[in-house]
């Protein structure tokens, strides 16, 4: 697998390599010397950037649409206040242990609930977040209960946007890395036909266990880094459906399934987004809607799988032209 | 016989009142090309599935009674995935292809089971799919396939998983007449690799050509076990399966 994961990235073609490079230059560069508003609206991309990505593994990837996904998004958030807040733990320690305790949680619901498949696994998920947060929203003397949790701000938007560019940009990477590996085929694999790939010796229980993990751990880490920022937070917001809707529109807009997609989805998203709110104030979120509707009326597989049709279909006319000449 | 490589032990499976396999016994000695016949009906991939690990409808993989052993080594129950990696291949009756991927990515997963590095694994497909005769398909996706292509891509999907026993459920149904030809002549060459092979199948001709050895069920049960010639002159079978056309014969 390692050594899979190091041929994929040896393999990478150039361009590539220079807009990691570029991406991991300007993050660091704008983290220094960006206006807080722009750092403070690029946080935000990067960590629907980290969701996306996530989800992707567990739901594009191996085909497991969740609708609760922003469960581990809050639980990220809650560990890290609580641990800093009750435990006085500094907190990047806090910060990685919370992107752990949020995998080990996931490993926990994994068994039961990947036993479930399609609509019924989308909607066991749904209720596993409102659960959670009927949960947190009680255990009043752990997490301050309905009216929230609050910290001293720890981390300034510079910092957490520097923290939240880097998560963003090498989970992709990693997404990326992992493509041609044993892991991410066999959950493919799983997506298109799990019977299959069941008889072929691939351990699917297993697999969709090590999906699910892999997905929660990343979210729990963006939770953290977003409270160290916000010093704020309440179970409304931690556990918002909101959210989830958000990641699943900006995932489909991108291309679900695919590496790029939940990297262009947000982007795209947010830019429309600020820009007919700026315009357009009081009628910003249904044209927001007119959007996508027309996304979906036209590129129903979102922009990366169209840019790519594009891209394959000037090339072969391209061919086609030089076979002419 | 040498020591048998699979062996079904009283093996029965009910259906509520319906009982699909009724104390089914058999050995299969390594290198084997055995054909399981039998009418509509008459249990054999329900005894595919008990055999295979493959969950039964009900949820359950286990049979009601008895025992299956590969090699020796009791694996009633175990899931599909620890019986290929013990070297038992199955393909199913109706194709069961990974849609969304190429000819060349279905074989390469099935090598994947052998091989940590999935780089391996394509250079493994690649010469599994030469090994069929579908190199000329490897970057196509399986649903622009034909039928027969589809088939010949399950077998080599499972071959890919290097087992010592492949079970195949019907292969041969819905080809024409120049594609089980075909079928029958890649069975051989399996076989003539030293894997052991058994086919579940409707069509006569193959079976009759192909195997030394067939055992019929019928409601059930073992009704015949033995070479093709003796099987086709047993009147059980000739009564439960075959027909008055070739008893007039």
């Amino acid at each position: 697998m390692l050594r899979d994961i190091a041929r994929n990235l040896a393999d990478l073609a150039w361009p590539w390599r220079i807009a990691i490079g570029a991406a991991l230059l300007f993050v660091v560069l704008y983290a220094m010397i960006g206006a807080p508003y722009y750092q403070s609206l690029l946080m935000s991309i990067c960590m629907y950037v980290v969701l996306c990505s996530s989800w992707n593994v567990i739901s594009g990837i191996t085909g497991y649409v969740s609708f609760g996904h922003v469960v581990f998004w809050g639980l990220g958030a809650y560990t890290t206040a609580i641990l800093i807040v009750k435990l006085q733990l500094p907190w990047p320690l806090a910060l990685v242990l919370s992107g752990i305790g949020t995998a080990a949680f996931a490993a926990l619901i994994s068994y039961p609930i990947l036993k479930l498949s399609g609509v019924y696994f989308a909607i066991a998920m749904l209720a596993l977040a409102e659960a959670v947060q009927v949960l947190v929203s009680y255990s009043r003397g752990l997490t301050g209960g309905g009216g929230g949790i609050y910290l001293r701000p720890l981390v300034g938007t510079d910092l957490a946007f520097l923290l939240m560019g880097l998560l963003a940009l090498g989970l992709v990477v990693l997404v990326y890395a992992l493509q041609s590996t044993k892991l991410v085929q066999s959950l493919y694999a799983i997506s298109n036909n799990e019977l299959a790939s069941e008889s072929i010796g691939i351990p699917t229980t297993r697999r969709k266990a090590q999906a699910l993990i892999f997905s929660a751990f990343f979210p729990g880490l963006a939770g953290g880094i977003y409270i160290l920022n916000t010093a704020f937070i309440d179970p409304k917001t931690a556990f918002d459906i909101g959210i989830t809707l958000n990641i699943i529109l900006m995932t489909v807009f991108g291309g679900i399934g695919t590496v790029l997609g939940p990297v262009i989805g947000p982007f795209v998203f947010m830019a429309l987004s600020e820009t007919l709110w700026a315009q357009f104030p009081f009628v910003h979120r249904a044209l927001l809607g007119v959007a996508i509707v027309l996304l979906v009326l036209f590129l129903p597989r979102g922009i990366m799988p169209a840019l790519r049709m594009a891209a394959a279909r000037l090339s072969s006319r391209r061919s086609v032209g030089m076979n002419a000449q | 016989m040498s020591s048998p490589i699979l062996s079904v032990h009283d093996l029965s499976r009910r259906f509520g009142g319906v009982i699909a396999n009724d104390r089914v016994s058999f050995d299969v000695a390594p290198g084997e090309l055995l054909s399981i016949i039998g009418p509509n009906g008459a249990g054999k991939s329900t005894l595919f599935k008990s055999i295979s690990g493959v969950q039964q409808p009900g949820g359950r993989r286990t049979p009601d009674s008895g025992r299956v052993l590969l090699e020796g080594r009791d694996i009633t129950g175990l899931p599909a995935h620890r019986l290929c990696r013990l070297g038992l291949a199955l393909v199913f009756q109706e194709t069961e292809p990974l849609g969304g991927m190429t000819a060349l990515q279905n074989v390469a997963i099935g090598a994947l089971v052998r091989v940590e590095s999935y780089h391996e694994a394509l250079d493994q497909g690649r010469v599994t799919l030469e090994r069929v005769g579908l190199s000329h398909r490897a970057g196509d996706l399986v649903a622009d396939l034909t039928l027969a292509e589809r088939k010949r891509l399950e077998v080599a999907r499972a071959l890919a998983t290097e087992p010592k026993l492949l079970l195949l459920d019907e292969t041969m149904a819905g080809l024409t007449l120049t594609e089980v030809q075909q079928a029958v002549a890649l069975v051989r060459s399996i076989n003539g690799t030293g894997i052991t092979v058994i086919l579940i199948e409707h069509v006569l001709e193959a079976v009759m050509a192909v195997s030394a050895r067939i055992i019929v069920l019928d409601r059930g049960r073992t009704i015949a076990d033995g070479t093709p010639s003796v099987v086709v002159r047993d009147k059980a079978v000739i009564e439960a399966y075959l027909g008055s056309a070739l008893t007039d014969a």
